[in-house]
């Protein structure tokens, strides 16, 4: 399959066709069919073949924790039933994350790269008319899903709240003679993140936008680079805590998934229930699955989370060096920027694709 | 027969929770994990099964309140830190009295007398 058609097909499966990530892959893979010798075509290979695999294998890290919540949901809705639970309503059952809520996350990573390219394409004279488009959709698509970053992970946030402030459960005891009821009111939802948290991340998004739709010139770029640096470092913050956060809750729902089906499959092995016992081995094996799904879900998230961290890292040494602008030094780091943007690529490629 | 917790919080802990005491929660969060993934006992899963997911809900709202000091997250997760540790002392009961069903029933009980030490008006 032509890259084109990979590009597209992932982008149909992570269901991101209509934002301007696609028409920066339409014209990267202009550049790669019309130009395939040139320095430009190597350089375009290789931002695009950075650039695809973290936008896609992210995507697949962000839809995992949405499909364990999910799944979790369903079980929670087993034991809301057993339990006669009364306040129990599928239609209040909250979503992890929105197709929305992940276009903004993907959107953020693809400018940072695209932003670490870049760099390395003006201080080489790559840069090119169809780089430079390419280098404007990513940030005109950035600028106008920028505002979406923050409520987003607020969201990711708010509905451990939500659930937890919604939920009443029926506990029954060790004797089960007894029952005990906990519950907690809800409370009206506000923003999670601080005003200057949130303030910073709408700043920074609208800097790494203008960056890629402006762009620059060689001379300029040390002072840009430094202009640069809290942006980065906020953007970087931001997406790291998310990951984190996100990670905590998806173990945490693998846990939840693991222990109940245990109950589920025990209570099944109680005289007089009769389970289908080929059934039973299914459910049963259902079990090492899942298990491998918590560790591979964890590794991705915190391979993930380091590729970031790591990419934050880098361009501070970078903005260090720029101070100083020494031309072969900063050379140097921004190579190792460029290294960092391409082992983010690298990694997830080396993933197996669901 | 259903038996609505007393909220009776009487000597506030600190939120966001002290290290000591988030500490404390994810280690008794830990040790009911490691007893359920070690049992095949339908009694110890269906005790535990119940109070680490409200063990779980105090570590999820201490990092809510972390990232906004907002006056709704603070007062669920002292809510939260209320009832569960009323559930806590049941549990520990429970266990006390059917301890050949907890593999790690002295760990269990010890992490939760651990909590209600550090925050020992819930």
């Amino acid at each position: 399959m032509k890259s084109c058609q990979l590009l597209s097909a992932r982008k149909a499966r992570v269901g991101i066709s209509a934002t301007g990530l696609s028409a920066a892959s339409v014209i990267l893979c202009t550049v790669l069919a019309g130009c395939a010798s040139t320095p430009l075509a190597k350089q375009a290979t290789a931002l695009s073949s950075a650039l695809a695999p973290v936008v896609d294998q992210s995507a697949a890290a962000y839809q995992d924790a949405v499909t364990v919540d999910n799944l979790r949901a369903d079980y929670e809705a087993v034991v809301a039933y057993q339990n006669k639970d009364a306040t129990y309503n599928p239609r209040n059952t909250p979503e992890l994350l929105s197709e929305k809520d992940i276009q903004a996350r993907l959107a953020v990573l693809a400018a940072l790269q695209v932003y670490s390219q870049s760099l390395i394409d003006i201080t080489k004279g790559t840069d090119s008319p169809e780089l430079d488009a390419a280098s404007k959709s990513v940030g005109n698509n950035l600028t106008s899903l920028g505002n979406n970053l923050a409520p987003s992970i607020e969201n990711t946030l708010g509905i451990a709240a939500a659930a937890a402030s919604t939920t009443t459960t029926a506990v029954t005891t060790v004797s089960g003679s007894t029952t005990a009821t906990t519950s907690s009111s809800s409370s009206t939802p506000k923003p999670l993140l601080s005003p200057d948290v949130r303030n910073g991340i709408s700043t920074a998004i609208d800097a790494l936008g203008q960056f890629l739709v402006n762009r620059t010139v060689e001379k300029e770029l040390p002072g840009k680079i430094e202009e640069m640096e809290p942006h980065v470092q906020a953007l970087c913050n931001a997406l790291s805590d998310d990951i984190q956060t996100l990670q905590g809750l998806e173990q945490r729902d693998y846990n939840r998934i693991l222990n109940l089906e245990k109950q589920f499959i025990l209570d099944d092995e109680q005289p007089g229930k009769n389970v289908d016992p080929e059934q039973h081995r299914a459910e049963i094996m259902k079990l090492p699955e899942i298990a491998r799904q918590q560790r591979e879900a964890g590794e991705k998230l915190t391979a993930l989370r380091a590729a970031i961290d790591k990419l934050a890292q880098t361009h501070q040494a970078l903005a260090k060096e720029a101070q100083h602008d020494t031309p072969e030094t900063l050379k140097e780091k921004l190579s190792e920027l460029a290294d960092v943007g391409n082992s983010l690529g690298k990694f997830y490629s080396s993933l197996p694709s669901k | 027969m259903a038996t609505p917790p007393v909220n009776n919080l009487s000597a506030s802990p600190t939120i966001p929770l002290t290290p000591a005491v988030r500490g404390a929660y994810q280690d008794l969060y830990n040790q009911m994990q490691a007893e359920l993934d070690g049992t095949m006992d339908s009694v110890a899963i269906a005790a535990l099964n119940v109070w680490q997911p409200q063990v779980d809900q105090i570590l999820t709202k201490d990092d809510e309140y972390k990232l906004n000091a907002d006056t709704n997250i603070f007062q669920a997760l002292q809510k939260q830190i209320s009832d569960t540790n009323q559930g806590l002392k049941t549990l520990s009961n429970q266990i006390a009295s059917t301890a050949s069903h907890f593999a790690l029933a002295g760990d269990i009980i010890a992490a939760i007398n651990k909590v209600l030490t550090l925050i020992p008006g819930a």
